[in-house]
């Protein structure tokens, strides 16, 4: 039994640079720039326009939604998680529930990285993003110490 | 199926008594509430939350539960011209019943920048598909097309200079008018992405698929 939940851990580990890639992507990598290119990328600032403020690097909530899906899909596909239906509103905290303990600190840490990319209007933040980016890592070791801990 | 404001304000008040304390306490220093979405269209089914627009003394905000989805903003934001084209603007002007206070909102056409945000929004999720689409479970190719069918419409919509309609009357038209799948069909492919021709062109034709297989069907997607 710990033997294959290890072996699921270990697989969710694996499959999570599905999400930290696109984080990577955008610049929020080990080395990244933090954003940087983003603002490049995006250099609008609809909102903003008319009382003068800052313009400030935002990201694309879509961008996000669809790394995560295609995360969950690769954990159905190697059977580590049932096949999922939209009623079941599949997400990281979804997947992470099935092998953890509801109080374990990596749900709640699951909880936090969602609400940060949940975005306003499904426009992320620079800071929400960085924070979510902080808390996927956390995210991802605490699997590696679990994966481990399993064998 | 409208209700009036009367309909709406009971409806208004049973899920506020389910809601948080800093939902009610926001409602309550409302100067003006306006009540849109699916509540006020009359479709909403007993697990629908009940949108709430708050004008008064507030900054813009918003705060959600499962009861309500309330939007704050200042009473200068609903009277500047970028409010009045928003999307969310035009259509609270257009489909929102207002409940309390004295609410005046213009009537506008969505605004260039609001026009520019859907195509970006459609883009975004274009670029993000393009590359991920193989690996995605159906459940979700179905989520993605519906998605983008539902803001392609919108889309459509705006750049006509018509507010977008609650999401139910356009799972409704899609099913009525074989056109609308031709007009949401090209605005589709005039959002793909362009770097790489051919797999774009695949990606079209395998979200256009799914459009045809689902036309009809409108599963619940956020």
């Amino acid at each position: 039994m710990a033997l294959k939940r290890g072996r699921a851990i270990a697989a969710i580990e694996e499959a999570i640079e599905e999400i930290e890639s696109y984080f990577e992507m955008v610049g929020f990598g080990a080395e990244g720039l933090g954003g940087a290119d983003q603002i490049a990328q995006n250099g609008d600032s609809d909102s903003e326009e008319d009382d003068g403020s800052l313009e400030e690097s935002t990201f694309d909530r879509e961008e996000i939604e669809v790394a995560i899906d295609v995360f969950v899909s690769r954990l159905a596909e190697n059977g580590i998680v049932p096949k999922p239906t939209l009623r079941d509103r599949p997400s990281l905290l979804w997947v992470l529930e099935r092998f953890f303990p509801p109080k374990h600190r990596i749900l709640e840490r699951a909880r936090s990285f969602e609400a940060d990319i949940k975005g306003y209007f499904d426009v992320v933040s620079y800071d929400a993003m960085a924070r979510a980016s902080s808390e996927l890592a956390e995210i991802r070791d605490i699997l590696k110490g679990e994966a481990k801990a399993n064998g | 199926m409208d209700r009036s404001p009367r309909e709406l304000r009971g409806a208004l008040e049973v899920k506020l008594k389910r809601s948080t304390s800093r939902i009610r306490r926001q409602v309550d220093e409302a100067e003006g509430i306006v009540v849109f979405g699916s509540t006020a269209a009359g479709v909403d089914g007993p697990f629908s939350d009940v949108d709430v627009l708050c004008i008064g003394r507030y900054t813009y905000g918003r705060l959600k539960s499962e009861e309500v989805d309330l939007i704050t903003i200042p009473v200068a934001t609903a009277q500047s011209m970028s409010w009045c084209q928003s999307e969310l603007g035009t259509h609270i002007a257009k489909y929102g019943v207002p409940i309390e206070g004295r609410v005046s909102l213009a009537s506008c056409r969505p605004g260039a920048a609001a026009i520019r945000g859907k195509r970006r929004r459609i883009s975004a999720f274009m670029r993000a598909l393009h590359t991920s689409w193989p690996q995605l479970e159906d459940c979700f190719r179905v989520k993605y097309s519906t998605k983008l069918r539902r803001e392609c419409q919108r889309l459509i919509l705006m750049e006509g200079g018509s507010p977008v309609p609650p999401t139910h009357l356009l799972d409704c038209c899609w099913g009525a008018f074989p056109e609308s799948s031709t007009e949401v069909c090209a605005t589709l492919k005039s959002l793909s992405p362009t770097g790489n021709l051919g797999s774009a062109m695949d990606l079209f034709e395998r979200i256009a698929e799914y459009l045809v297989m689902h036309r009809g069907v409108s599963p619940r997607v956020s």
